[in-house]
């Protein structure tokens, strides 16, 4: 029978927490011992697990669910004070029922991230693989790469019902992200590859510089001088990416399913390789 | 041992089949037609691999594809694994990218276990994305990549990779008239009944071979020709013909199929529905004496049920 780990947050940290050991992997096939002496860094001091939260170990039902899988990890409370949740994570499904910090499930490599709250910035930055779903919104630089580096997100999913900062996807690389709501500006910035979805509105300079990779748009938006409108038409990779969001719980009107599109491309300044997909339905 | 099924007497001997490659094939488009257009131009002239390099056939409406549009299976058979990848993006690349609104996805051979250690995978959409000169485009959804290459009707898509198995390929029975009348009527009736099978194909024209061929030929040149043993009009003057009298016609039945049990299947579904025609005499099968083929479907063990 399949475990669940779950972390109560009994105290609330005075200043913001690196939380980074907070991972199915490092928590499984661990005593609760083990689990609650796991190190937090609190500024320049050493924390321990049990400082914050209270852990209980559970059985969950359900006879399909191995008994040599990952457990499950539950976090319970408001942890937007904890930063690096689920960072790097490769495998097994974390669940915060609550708002998380900054960083959640950055450089992420497999495995689910569920955060029914809100996240901070950073979310899924130079995430490699998995799924990350926010039912709240997120900040900026979701799926990004951190200052310095080429490429930001290369793989996985990001899903986010809700809102999104700015500099959403920056020079991703593959994947995908799908925001519900809005997003402030300079949406896939340098964008490499990869594929974004904005069902609300956009701020200003969608694409800007971008290579290549697809920003899809549900709403209207101004472009920069540096996109070329091509054709209206109905793309078929769209009906496949509609399956493929509906399928993750990423649910958008079904009257959508067959719409039509504004087809641009762009950045003019970084080759036009690029494509930027306006629904006509809204 | 006599069989006679329905007066028609059941030969007592064997169809002789070989392993083949097959692939699956979803030619989805805008409706049934332009589908069906596609699928029917790019399983065309595919009879026999000796003369087409592949064997294909449609087998019929999906019951479901990836883009949710209407789709057709085809099946495509080949000697070998580079035989079925140059055949299918020969084939895709002139019938289906030209056809309008038309897509193309892995049909999957769901018919086997996953773990069969006769399947593979091979590449179709990044040989052909080439076309899109330099203005081609992956995208990824989910784990699987596909294609999407410019044309004049907006895009063709295609999937990255295509699932291939070792599968079964010539499985035949062969149909013995008093008429051609009759002969075809049998046959036109066991090819309606043997459709209706999914994972298999018959390849020939309306799936009826009017023209079997035995290997070589009085001419050097050709490496096979007519099959004068089952050839009405010269039986009396081969040595070796197979014809009873009283025998005036002949129609031959070609199967290919993904696993041994489907190609069984088909051959015992329609030499049941064509004993039932009245003329016919006999119901035979093809064979190179057993030492070519892997695969040998005798008939009696077929309508007895054992394979």
């Amino acid at each position: 029978m399949k475990t669940q780990i779950t972390l109560r947050l009994k105290e609330q940290p005075s200043i913001p927490i690196e939380a980074e050991s907070i991972i199915p992997e490092n928590l499984s096939g661990k005593s609760l011992a083990e689990i609650n002496s796991l190190p937090l860094w609190c500024g320049n001091r050493q924390e321990k697990v049990e400082d914050y939260f209270t852990v209980e170990i559970s059985e969950l039902d359900g006879d399909s669910l191995p008994a040599d899988s990952m457990p499950k990890m539950v976090l319970q409370g408001n942890l937007s004070r904890f930063k690096r949740l689920g960072q790097g994570m490769s495998a097994g499904e974390m669940e915060i029922q609550g708002s998380a910090g900054f960083h959640a499930g950055a450089l992420m490599r497999g495995g689910t991230l569920v955060i029914k709250g809100n996240a901070q910035d950073w979310l899924g930055a130079q995430m490699e693989g998995g799924q990350i779903s926010v039912e709240g919104s997120a900040g900026n630089f979701v799926g990004a790469a951190y200052r310095g580096r080429t490429q930001g997100m290369s793989g996985g999913t990001i899903l986010i019902k809700g809102n999104a900062g700015q500099m959403v996807g920056s020079k991703m690389r593959r994947g995908l992200i799908a925001v519900g709501g809005d997003c402030g500006d300079v949406l896939g910035y340098k964008m490499l590859a990869g594929t974004i979805l904005v069902a609300g509105r956009t701020g200003i300079r969608v694409g800007a510089n971008m290579e290549r990779g697809t920003v899809i748009l549900l709403n209207p938006s101004d472009l920069l001088p540096s996109f070329y409108f091509n054709c209206c038409y109905q793309p078929e990779f769209w009906r496949l990416l509609y399956k493929e969001l509906q399928s993750k719980g990423f649910n958008l009107n079904q009257s959508l399913k067959a719409t039509l599109f504004k087809h641009y491309s762009g950045d003019g300044n970084e080759g036009a390789k690029g494509e930027v997909l306006i629904c006509q339905s809204i | 041992m006599h069989l006679i099924l329905n007066g028609v007497e059941i030969e007592d001997t064997f169809a002789e089949a070989f392993t083949m490659r097959a692939t699956r094939l979803t030619v989805t488009a805008i409706n049934e037609q332009w589908a069906y257009n596609a699928a029917l131009a790019a399983t065309g002239f595919a009879t026999s691999v000796i003369g087409c390099g592949v064997e294909a056939g449609i087998e019929g409406l999906s019951p479901s594809t990836e883009d949710d549009r209407v789709g057709i299976d085809c099946l495509f058979f080949a000697s070998s694994k580079e035989g079925l990848e140059a055949s299918v993006a020969q084939r895709v690349g002139q019938a289906i990218i030209t056809a309008p609104t038309a897509a193309l996805y892995d049909g999957k051979l769901v018919e086997y276990p996953a773990d069969y250690d006769g399947l593979s995978t091979f590449k179709v959409g990044s040989k052909l994305r080439f076309f899109g000169d330099g203005y081609q485009a992956s995208k990824m959804v989910g784990e699987k990549r596909y294609w999407r290459i410019p044309v004049m009707g907006g895009e063709f898509m295609i999937e990255d990779e295509f699932t291939m198995a070792k599968a079964v390929g010539g499985g035949n029975f062969l149909i013995f008239a008093d008429s051609i009348e009759a002969a075809l009527k049998a046959a036109e009736a066991a090819v309606k009944k043997m459709k209706q099978i999914r994972g298999i194909i018959l390849p020939f024209p309306g799936g009826i071979v009017g023209s079997g061929s035995k290997v070589g030929s009085k001419y050097k040149f050709l490496s096979a020709s007519t099959n004068t043993a089952f050839c009405p009009t010269v039986r009396g003057r081969v040595e070796d013909s197979a014809l009873p009298e009283g025998t005036n016609a002949v129609l031959e039945i070609v199967i290919d199929g993904l696993t041994e049990q489907l190609v069984s299947q088909a051959m015992r579904t329609g030499i049941l529905e064509a004993v039932k025609v009245p003329g016919i005499q006999r119901i035979t099968a093809g064979n190179y004496g057993g030492k070519l083929g892997k695969y040998h479907f005798y008939l009696h063990k077929i309508i007895g049920g054992e394979i």
